[in-house]
């Protein structure tokens, strides 16, 4: 199930909120677990499985590291099981073991198995630091696990953040905050993610004599964004559940794109999993280059997750030659550069990197990144750009209002009328973009469940 | 209470109540089209208010100039195909197939007839696609030189303005493959019927076709189901269809009224999709037909049956042994009076199995 299921939406959410609040709050701990059993095991069961197997191996591993005063050795095997497990899982899912793929899963669940790989290490990090488990009950730590509205992209959660389920009490103004967190996260998902993917569909079926250089730039740009909206919508939706069932949860996104260098990217765009590893780096040395190295392993580990095919490695290994160059060599020199111009340089790579790891095979890889460079012979632009062209501002502009409302710096400046007529205005766009949203939703199952 | 909280509850409730009624039809309600496709398939299938929900992504769409879904194109009054490969390659594989399938049956005159997609007609409404009628013109010549070609582009082209493709499939309506029939007659050997000798029966006038169901647009009109029925006794006497699993369902007509129920409506001509189709015809002048066709290509049939006494129609898509077996076709090609290949100008483009036909080694 991902959050935009239909039966996810109109069934299991509104239920469980439901029932969360009604039930006596001792059994709040076991509606979520049985919620997210619900929510994991929906599509991939076996998926689902070996996320809890490689759980149980870790908490194995922690109650053995105590029994032996803290083992090292064990400690390390913890680690590298999980990261084992990981690739296993992911590989799993990549050759179909576990029966056919879903919309948007590409990123979601190789994103899903890598929070829980790290959600374990954390797990044997913090009982290694303390000298005992941060939770003792085996059905708690897999609520830590498997928790419904982290479970496909994050965050990895602090053991004791759901402490509080036992005793929050329902707020109307808390869970109508959730609600509308929820809702601006829906309408990032599917209706700003899923437009400007369109764009990109457009430009990689275009012929190669309808090709221009202008366009492979937008395509560019339409996919760092879509991939931009589905990550920030995620997060945002990630946050509005828990918010709707009193939990804490930190966001994990932290504006991607106003990185100034590629290992500055890796940390924003998901923030738990990278502070969480640079703890468990520094579990083993302290030196700053282990841990800058530890990180960039994993940002190579984590894109070879995410990579389309096999063929993609290669791809993945070159850009982990740059991020390992850039902070060798030409790091200390760019940070004296303004930092806009880090900032767009980055941006750039980026573009010309999430466009290679898009094509069918490599020579088609090949030919858009020549595309962009203006290497493949192709024109500059053509009619056919410029409308394309007028489409992207439309959709910029709309993702601009979203930009706007998601920033306090806006709302601060304003008066108090015009703040409350800009809040009812929020209120009533959001509730007609969740309409929308689930039209398109239901547009998008029909085409791909083939009715 | 504010009125951001009044909101929020309105809302809740509001998804609850969809939700419960989504479950009550959905989940526990009949499914036909989503049968064994998961729990989120039937919900979705039974979603209340679907069909608006629908519309109003078709209308947003439609707002923001987005004119392409999944592949198809929405001009102004139809839906075209662009998912169309068109792999050369396999073109040329396809002529060295169709060569070796004449050398080896030279004695019966062999036809084909390759039949445009509306996409090829309308390619003007369509602002990227490059001129397919030439291509096709080049591939008809090309095909000419192993048997005779059927060039019809030009009378469907000059025909553009009358229904001769659905707006929401890739096929030809009846009125189309009447033009087509008209036009291959005289090479075929007999004289075709004029329009006066058919009933012109409307059928259905809410027919949606593939691209409707790849592209869920709703602005474009449903199409009519019209059937040309001679005038008189209906010349078909029985029908055999030779399923894939080798079982036979007999008919005395090659139309299937209960088909206008359901989703394939089109099915009503011809059935459901068959590797073997055996028509016999009251019409007693000895003449056998063997028809290979494409997936999209059997209007013409319709047609056909006032002219031959015997038409076997093969969809080498779904031949196999054991059909081939039961039937003992190949052993027959011989004894065919003559042969007719029509195929899509854009199935030549991917696999054709001619060689399921051929002689054995």
């Amino acid at each position: 199930m991902t959050f935009t299921s239909l039966t996810f939406l109109f069934v299991l959410l509104p239920i469980t909120v439901l029932l969360y609040y009604l039930i006596k709050p001792t059994g709040r701990p076991l509606l979520l677990l049985i919620a997210s059993c619900i929510f994991g095991a929906f599509f991939f069961r076996l998926l689902f499985l070996g996320g809890l197997l490689l759980g149980l191996a870790t908490f194995l591993t922690a109650k053995w590291m105590l029994q032996r005063k803290n083992c090292k050795v064990l400690y390390t095997a913890g680690i590298l099981l999980n990261l084992v497990g990981a690739v296993l899982l992911t590989l799993g899912f990549r050759s179909g073991l576990y029966g056919g793929t879903l919309i948007g899963c590409q990123i979601l669940f190789p994103a899903a198995v890598l929070t829980l790989s790290v959600q374990n290490m954390l797990f044997l990090y913090e009982t290694r630091v303390a000298g005992k488990m941060p939770v003792r009950n085996i059905g708690i730590f897999f609520l830590y696990l498997v928790y419904f509205p982290k479970v496909l992209t994050g965050p990895v959660m602090d053991f004791g953040a759901l402490a509080c389920v036992r005793t929050v009490r329902f707020r109307l103004s808390v869970f109508s905050d959730g609600l509308f967190r929820f809702l601006k996260g829906l309408s990032k998902d599917v209706l700003l993610s899923t437009s400007v993917y369109q764009l990109w569909l457009v430009v990689s079926t275009a012929r190669t004599s309808q090709m221009t250089v202008l366009m492979t730039w937008l395509g560019a740009f339409s996919l760092l964004l879509s991939a931009y909206f589905r990550l920030s919508g995620y997060c945002d939706m990630a946050v509005g559940i828990s918010k709707m069932l009193g939990v804490p949860v930190k966001p994990f996104f932290d504006y991607p794109f106003h990185a100034k260098s590629s290992l500055d990217f890796y940390r924003r765009i998901n923030y738990s999993v990278a502070s969480t590893l640079e703890l468990v780096g520094s579990s083993f040395s302290q030196k700053v280059w282990v841990q800058k190295g530890w990180l960039i392993g994993f940002s190579l580990f984590t894109a070879s997750l995410a990579s389309i095919s096999p063929v993609f490695l290669l791809l993945v290994a070159l850009l982990t030659v740059f991020t390992l160059l850039e902070q060798l060599i030409w790091g200390r020199y760019t940070a004296k550069l303004p930092s806009f111009i880090r900032n767009g340089f980055c941006f750039l790579l980026l573009s010309i990197v999430i466009v290679s790891m898009q094509g069918k095979n490599l020579l088609r890889s090949n030919f858009f990144v020549r595309s962009m460079l203006g290497l493949a012979g192709v024109p500059f632009s053509s009619g056919y750009t410029f409308n394309l062209l007028i489409w992207y501002l439309l959709i910029l502009l709309a993702a601009f209002f979203f930009m706007c409302i998601s920033r306090s710096w806006l709302t601060s400046r304003m008066k108090e009328r015009t703040l409350a007529a800009f809040q009812v205005a929020e209120v009533f766009f959001l509730m007609v973009a969740f309409i929308v949203s689930v039209a398109y939703i239901v547009y998008f199952n029909h085409i791909y469940m083939g009715f | 209470m504010k009125w951001k909280e009044w909101a929020a509850c309105f809302l809740a409730l509001f998804v609850l109540c969809a939700g419960l009624i989504g479950v009550a039809t959905g989940l526990l309600g009949h499914s036909s089209t989503s049968a064994g496709k998961g729990l989120e398939a039937r919900y979705t299938e039974n979603f209340p208010l679907s069909g608006s929900l629908l519309d109003l992504r078709t209308h947003l769409d439609h707002f923001i100039g987005k004119r392409e879904a999944n592949d198809v194109y929405i001009a102004d009054d139809r839906m075209l195909d662009r998912s169309a490969i068109e792999n050369p390659e396999l073109l040329s594989q396809n002529y060295a197939k169709f060569e070796s399938f004449a050398n080896a049956y030279q004695s019966v005159p062999k036809f084909m007839l390759i039949l445009p997609t509306s996409s090829d007609i309308f390619e003007s409404s369509y602002p990227l696609v490059t001129n397919r009628m030439e291509d096709m013109v080049s591939v008809n010549k090309e095909f000419s030189s192993i048997m005779t070609v059927f060039e019809t582009s030009k009378v469907l082209y000059s025909a553009r303005d009358e229904y001769i493709y659905y707006r929401t499939d890739t096929r030809l309506t009846s009125l189309g493959n009447f033009y087509v029939y008209r036009s291959i007659a005289k090479n075929l050997g007999f004289t075709p019927l004029t329009q006066d000798a058919f009933n012109i029966i409307y059928l259905d006038h809410d027919f949606r076709g593939t691209l409707y169901y790849k592209s869920y647009d709703t602005m474009i009109e449903p199409d009519s189901i019209v059937s040309y029925r001679v005038v008189g006794k209906d010349p078909v006497v029985s029908t055999l269809t030779y399923l894939t699993d080798g079982s036979i369902k007999g008919n005395d007509s090659i139309y299937y009224p209960s088909k206008l129920d359901g989703k394939e409506k089109i099915e009503y001509f011809l059935g459901e999709p068959a590797p073997l189709v055996r028509i016999q015809t009251a019409v007693d002048n000895g003449k056998r037909l063997l028809l290979i066709k494409g997936s999209q290509s059997s209007g013409i049939v319709p047609f056909l049956v006032n002219h031959y006494q015997t038409i076997d129609m093969v969809d080498l898509s779904l031949l196999n042994d054991t059909v081939l077996e039961a039937t003992g076709l190949k052993e027959e090609l011989g004894n065919y009076t003559q042969i007719l290949f029509t195929y899509g100008y854009s199935e030549l483009y991917r696999p054709i199995a001619v060689e399921k036909l051929l002689p054995a080694q």
